[in-house]
């Protein structure tokens, strides 16, 4: 009677998604003198052993602002490269068929190519997930 | 960035290509009849129902009308069109509309052509806002029995017993504007003696279509006091270069006039 049973990947969204960061003068000494979203353990918050990021928006901060765009390399932890993208003025989205699979402890950061005192600086909004069914997250109470 | 998620994304470089391809772009949200830009190796219809046309295409709406730049794919041209109908237009389609095609210009062996278009009524216009258009080598027209030609002077054979001046032969040359100019001097043989005399026959492409065309030519004494008497030359259609009233064998004719191929027969 019947093979096994599936079901629907248990995505759940990881506590505080979306966050959003404003980019700021970089302190990580990676991109001295120009912005960097930082997205570290403090702004992340506790994070499920393994998580994906698998959506991203960056736009001015504000509504009646635009982002004039520039060149961004994303890495993790700082010294591993991720992807990299170059936003025309308005601003972009990311929605891949791929969403980035992640540990807890990664962090995130975009390093722009634009000066610390650009004006006005690029919002980068977060979308994070976890999968609830996988066994590494089994213990998981986020 | 092949395949990259992101939108909106300032690209190093585009390569477009495989059969069927092509890029379009539109002023804003495409649509039918704001396609602004296409390039493509053949001719069609977009996803909207603009018709495009093969080559790199800039298109602008005028009215309910299109014009183009074309730069077309298989000659060396740049052609420019206007239509009156559409861009999204089927019966007819826009650059198949009759009389539409506003001007060429294309280069080849025989150098850089500028054609006003094949509408019977358009015409190149030249315009300059302030200052006067400057040619650096003189504009001619093209020689009337050689197509493509830069028209030349030609050395008109006198008729009867008239005689060219050595190094002053009559010779015609037809002007950018059908303007025909005649200069020349003969000597006058005897028989001169009032009714028409005929100096020369003009060639058939340079006769005056509609009318005989008057002109004035100078008889001078060939010494001093070289006293100079006027008389009427007549281009005529039949193609007689004749001269009226009686003139002196030996003096010497002089001949600097032009006279229109366009005149009407009002």
């Amino acid at each position: 009677m019947g093979g096994d049973t599936k079901r629907m990947t248990s995505y759940v969204p990881c506590a505080g998604s979306p966050i959003s960061l404003a980019a700021t003068a970089d302190t990580t000494g990676l991109n001295t003198g120009n912005l960097t979203n930082a997205f570290t353990v403090n702004i992340l918050g506790t994070m499920p052993p393994v998580w994906e990021w698998y959506r991203c928006n960056i736009t001015a901060p504000t509504a009646t602002q635009q982002f004039a765009g520039g060149a961004c390399s994303i890495y993790v932890d700082q010294h591993r490269p991720l992807t990299f993208t170059f936003p025309a003025p308005g601003g972009t989205e990311w929605d891949p068929s791929q969403p980035i699979q992640l540990r807890q402890g990664n962090e995130l950061f975009f390093f722009w190519q634009l000066p610390s005192s650009t004006s006005p600086v690029p919002l980068v909004t977060l979308f994070l997930r976890y999968d609830a069914d996988l066994a590494a997250n089994q213990s998981f109470r986020g | 960035m092949a395949g990259s998620s992101w939108t909106n994304q300032v690209v190093a470089k585009l390569v477009v290509g495989g059969p069927g391809g092509g890029v379009f772009i539109y002023n804003g949200t495409p649509a039918a009849n704001n396609l602004m830009y296409s390039v493509s190796r053949t001719s069609g219809v977009d996803a909207f129902g603009n018709q495009y046309i093969q080559g790199a295409v800039s298109y602008s709406r005028q009215g309910i009308g299109v014009y183009a730049v074309q730069q077309d794919l298989n000659t060396a041209q740049i052609v420019f069109w206007t239509s009156t109908v559409a861009m999204n237009s089927t019966s007819p389609i826009w650059w198949q509309q009759a009389g539409n095609t506003g001007g060429v210009i294309s280069v080849g062996t025989s150098g850089l052509t500028v054609n006003g278009g094949n509408n019977a009524a358009g015409r190149l216009t030249l315009s300059s806002a302030v200052s006067p258009i400057l040619s650096v080598t003189p504009i001619a027209a093209q020689d009337p029995n050689n197509a493509g030609v830069p028209e030349s002077w030609h050395t008109m054979t006198p008729s009867g017993s008239w005689a060219n001046i050595a190094g002053e032969s009559l010779e015609m040359r037809m002007m950018p504007d059908n303007m025909v100019a005649l200069h020349g001097q003969l000597t006058i043989p005897t028989g001169v003696t009032g009714p028409a005399n005929t100096v020369s026959v003009i060639g058939a492409a340079y006769r005056p279509p509609n009318r005989d065309e008057p002109m004035v030519a100078i008889e001078t004494l060939s010494a001093s006091p070289f006293t100079a008497t006027a008389h009427l030359l007549l281009a005529r259609s039949s193609g007689n270069l004749d001269l009226f009233g009686a003139a002196t064998s030996g003096n010497l004719l002089r001949i600097q006039s032009q006279y229109p191929t366009d005149g009407t027969s009002n």
